[in-house]
This record gives structure tokens, sequence and C-alpha cells, in this order.
């Protein structure tokens, strides 16, 4: 299947431990991710490696649902996972010290889905969609933690 | 495997209307058999999105003077109002969302 990746940084006037404890609460995620109706069921409660729990995803009314696991979790650096069902995908926000602010990165990487791609957009309007959310996550997280 | 609804069950609470200045002031409305406990809902959503506040009954109030929300219960519907100042306007409309999410969500686990 084909792959894609969306990318996108930006500084926050806050401290990288406070940007990282924020994202690293998966319950924390529909705050600032457009479109993500449902955080439940994590487990354990703090992010570690193997940490699990499953998610709503409301893309442009339909309703997709999965599983994610943590894969990486290092305060106040990088915090990672994948999502395994639903649209499989890796998640990795980088947290770097940029004075006495946080330069934060998120990378996704996915799976293009043949089918919803030919159903609903050609697969350049797709990424373009997919590029445009991870923007518009990191300046919800900027806007959540600044203002 | 990716499951899809068209028709989600978290669609069982409205924003009626929604007027924005200086402040956000949004109303819902959640149709539901049994009132769920909002306060423990909406203080909830609250400590996970670091706003502190101060549950009363039938209201939290924001610290801070950051606002508040209320919820009036009627026979088969709850009237929701939140109105949230003191934040940018892009933030009072991030928290509007959570919270309207909260409400949604949590509606379908308590029953």
């Amino acid at each position: 299947m084909p792959t894609g990746k969306a990318s996108h940084s930006a500084t926050i006037s806050a401290p990288p431990q406070k940007v990282y404890d924020y994202v690293a609460e998966a319950s924390r995620a529909t705050s600032f991710i457009p479109g993500l109706s449902r955080i439940h069921n994590v487990q354990p409660a703090t992010a570690q490696p193997g940490q699990t729990w499953e998610y709503e995803f409301d893309w442009f009314g339909l309703v997709v649902s999965g599983n994610s696991k943590c894969i990486r979790s290092e305060r106040p650096r990088v915090f990672e996972f994948q999502t395994i069902t639903g649209n499989p995908s890796t998640w990795t926000y980088k947290i770097e010290p940029n004075g006495a602010n946080a330069q934060v990165t998120l990378d996704v990487q996915y799976e293009i889905p043949g089918n919803v791609v030919a159903r609903f957009a050609s697969q350049p309007v797709f990424e373009k969609m997919n590029q445009d959310r991870a923007r518009e996550i990191i300046s919800n997280l900027k806007t959540m933690l600044e203002s | 495997m990716i499951r899809l609804r068209f028709f989600h069950p978290g669609r069982r609470v409205w924003r009626v209307s929604r007027r924005s200045d200086d402040a956000l002031e949004e109303s819902w409305v959640a149709f539901r058999r049994v009132p769920p406990h909002w306060e423990k809902i909406f203080s909830s959503t609250l400590d996970l999105i670091w706003l502190s506040h101060t549950p009363q009954p039938g209201h939290i109030q924001l610290n801070d003077e950051r606002g508040f929300i209320t919820w009036h219960e009627c026979r088969w519907v709850t009237r929701i109002t939140i109105r949230l100042q003191g934040f940018s306007a892009a933030k009072q409309s991030l928290v509007a969302t959570t919270l309207l999410k909260a409400a949604r969500f949590h509606l379908l686990e308590e029953e």
C-alpha cells in the first residue's frame, strides 16, 4: 500500500516539559486534533511504550475508529504512537528547546487507503488534506498552550 | 479494520446558537433519557485541558473570570450554556469544541 507523510513545525512559547506533558496525555488529543471525536480505554493511564487506547475520528462525516499504541515516550523530547487498526499511521511529536521556548515538530506517516482515495479524493488532494491537518494540529497546540 | 458509521450516536447533543464578540457564548441542547452527571463531565474535561474552575450546583465557574458553564434540566432535554472570555478567540473556539465533544461522548459511555 502506498504511504504518505505530513509534517509541520512551530515554536511554542512554553517550556518543552509543558508541551510534552500536554501531548503525551492521550485523552487530551481531542482538544487540539480536528475531527478526533473521542479517546477512551487508555491503559495504563500514564504515557509509556505499550500504552494503548481506542480512538474515533470523524473524517468529513465518516467515523473511523481503531486502536493506538504508544511506541516511544521520552520526556520531554519525543512522544510517538501508532494507530494500529483503523487507518495505520505513525505519529511523532519531537520537542526541542529553543531558548525558553519549545520547537515542536509533528511527523505523521500513513498508509494511503486506496478505496477511500478512489471514492472521495485523488491522492494529491488526500495528501494535501493531511498536510493541512498537521499544520492545524500544531497551530491548535500552540493556541491551547500560549493564549 | 476501518469501521464507518454515517449516523453517529454522539449526534444527540446539538449546538443551537453561537455568539462571538470579546467572549464566546454557545447554547446546546442534549437529548437524553436520564440526565448525566454534567458537573463531572465538564469538570474532568476542564481539568484535562488545564483550566482551573469551581464547580457549583447547576453550573461551573471558570476561575479568573474566564467564563462559565450552566445546565438546566427539562423532561427530555438538557439546555446547556457556555460562556468563555479572556482567552484568544481561537482558544475560546477550541475549548468550546472540546467541551462539546465531551458532552457528546460521555453520554455514550454512561448508557
